[in-house]
């Protein structure tokens, strides 16, 4: 799944840790959400929505894989 | 080699671990007592099968405080845990069947394994599979 997690953490200038912590998750969490290995829960990507005041369509972006 | 074995933020500290598996320790101190009071001559048929299967249930209880662990993890280390188990189980599993299938055949005969795997093997092959798994399941969301 595609995120911009990333980019929304970088733009306010925290770190994996800062963000990590204030979702309530490990940073190895938010590092494997952010490139991509593992797609979060609905009740984490609400979490994110909610921080980033952000739909949770403008943060992740779900692919379909094959046809 | 820095590959973690458990995922960054997993407690892992000697009081967690110690507390994680008091009931292991007590599952295997019941086991040789077990194993030491069944040999006694003067015991009675069901004395012997309730000494023997009183091992169970610190083990039970033990495997409640794993799983009360991995319930307290953030998601992907529950996630990262549950695979590792999974792997860990299965692996199992597919030795037990493949020491039984061997077994039957007879060419196992004089060894450790002729009778499977027994409960010594079967926890100690279960623990390295887990270990194992945890390192694999750990490296790819790494």
């Amino acid at each position: 799944m595609k995120s911009r997690l990333r980019e929304l953490r970088a733009a306010r200038g925290w770190s994996q840790a800062d963000l990590a912590g204030r979702l309530g998750v490990s940073r190895q969490t938010v590092n494997a959400i952010e490139t991509e290995k593992y797609d979060p829960s609905l009740p984490l990507a609400f979490k994110v929505a909610r921080l980033f005041k952000l739909p949770i369509e403008e943060i992740f972006d779900h692919e379909p894989t094959g046809a | 080699m820095t590959d973690r074995l458990f995922p960054e933020g997993v407690q892992t500290s000697c009081a967690t671990a110690v507390k994680l598996n008091a009931w292991a320790l007590v599952a295997l101190l019941a086991s040789a007592f077990a194993h030491w009071f069944v040999r006694r001559p003067d015991l009675g048929g069901s004395l012997r099968a309730a000494v023997a299967l009183a091992p169970l249930v610190p083990s039970l209880l033990y495997v409640r405080a794993i799983a009360r662990w991995i319930r307290s993890l953030d998601e992907l280390q529950r996630h990262i845990q549950l695979e590792a188990w999974f792997f860990a189980t299965t692996g199992t599993i597919f030795v037990a069947t493949a020491l039984s299938l061997l077994g039957g055949t007879g060419v196992l005969r004089g060894t450790r394994f002729a009778g499977g795997l027994g409960w010594e093997g079967t926890y100690a092959l279960t623990f390295f599979l887990w270990v194992l798994g945890c390192a694999i399941s750990n490296r790819r969301y790494r």
